[in-house]
């Protein structure tokens, strides 16, 4: 069933569908609202390339299972929702993953053991619990387009700034000056932690609702 | 009790069936494409090191395993041998393609194929100042690592990259083991 008439059959289903998708940018934000999926936003953000390409693979799970939790959400068992999730997640997190070798080789080498482990990234369960198996196909369709855009964008803005400070580029090309000092603390574990705390500390500083 | 297994539990079962056969069509389809690119990324540290005309042939074991690859230059002439090698390094496995002249008795270089040292340190490994050092080393003896010295020689000292002694070390220990399976192949 396409979107369009999945709105004629339902009117009321779309303004929900688009405040779930609004929700997902900023407002319930998956890295600097809620906190979730920080192993990725830890370990692939040393550059911007293989950020975006986690950001989208996630993205693309994310959708995929939302959509097929939410088509089978009536047959779900109580007790074996988690399984069922789990399985789904499992499923698309392999094909992205063959997806990748296939046609992205080099990122899928640089993101190496990341791209298995999106099955764990708690973000995707976390939406297929509260949205998918409770919302018809077009509002988790969009809550997961939301959320995954909203995920990317964090891992890309940390990505550039750490690329930028690190290696003094973006995207691989070189925009700063010659003289500038390159900090290899921005590219180990440690210049995750540092920059996703000053992140977090100036969203909540300047976002936060009074 | 059977049936109330089933009603339970069916959903599980199909949904197992349907995704098995889903990903087992999606590797059909892709299988092929992601072999040729292992394939065509090897053969690119295979032209790198043996010029672009050089011709890899892969000799097999009675397996059906790649021990080594016999190299042929233009001229049909054979140039040299190559070894995909692998140890342990400071944090993960390093993988490297190793290649000697006819004689095993010098280094053409290496090329690393797999690694996953610390950013900013022994990542180093993949950079041409440390890997060049290889290019022409006589490997009658083991190559060993040194801390200072002149990268440009062609000799068995290794110098290796400052905060990165053990993948210095590693990917020597590797380079060694390499030579001693094509000496004896």
């Amino acid at each position: 069933m396409s979107a369009e008439e999945n709105i004629k059959l339902k009117p009321a289903g779309a303004p929900e569908a688009l405040t779930h998708f609004v929700r997902g940018l900023w407002q319930e934000n998956a890295i600097f609202r809620q906190m979730l999926g920080m192993c990725p936003v830890l370990a692939v953000t040393a550059q911007l390339q293989p950020a975006l390409t986690m950001g989208a693979a996630t993205t693309f799970v994310l959708v995929c299972s939302n959509v097929v939790v939410s088509l089978m959400r009536n047959l779900l068992q109580g007790h074996l929702r988690i399984l069922m999730f789990t399985l789904t997640i499992a499923t698309f997190v392999t094909i992205a993953d063959l997806l990748l070798q296939a046609f992205l080789p080099d990122m899928s080498e640089a993101l190496g053991a990341y791209v298995p482990l999106i099955i764990v990234n708690c973000l995707i369960i976390g939406r297929a619990e509260a949205c998918g198996s409770r919302k018809p196909v077009t509002t988790s369709l969009c809550d997961a387009l939301g959320m995954g855009i909203g995920f990317t964008f964090g891992l890309c803005v940390l990505a550039c700034v750490r690329e930028i400070l690190a290696d003094g580029a973006l995207w691989g090309h070189q925009i700063m000056p010659d003289a500038f000092v390159c900090w290899n603390v921005m590219k180990l574990p440690a210049g995750a932690f540092i920059t996703l705390g000053i992140l977090l500390g100036l969203s909540n500083h300047f976002f936060k609702k009074k | 009790m059977l049936i109330q297994f089933f009603k339970q539990s069916w959903l599980v079962m199909a949904a197992a069936l349907v995704f098995g056969l889903l990903v087992a069509g999606v590797h059909g389809v892709l299988e092929e494409r992601i072999a040729y690119n292992s394939r065509q990324k090897l053969e690119r540290e295979m032209k790198s090191l043996f010029g672009q005309e050089s011709i890899s042939e892969a000799i097999r074991d009675e397996n059906g395993e790649i021990r080594y690859y016999k190299v042929k230059d233009k001229t049909n002439a054979i140039a040299g041998y190559a070894i995909v090698a692998e140890g342990s390094g400071f944090a993960d496995k390093i993988k490297l393609l190793v290649a000697t002249d006819e004689k095993t008795e010098k280094l053409l270089g290496i090329a690393v194929l797999k690694t996953n040292e610390t950013p900013g340190f022994g990542d180093k490994i993949k950079k041409e100042k440390f890997k060049n050092q290889f290019v022409g080393c006589p490997v009658s003896e083991e190559l060993s690592v040194i801390i200072r010295g002149d990268r440009d020689k062609a000799d068995s000292e290794i110098v290796s990259i400052t905060g990165a002694t053990i993948s210095s070390e590693a990917v020597t220990d590797i380079v060694n083991d390499a030579v001693t399976k094509l000496r004896n192949k």
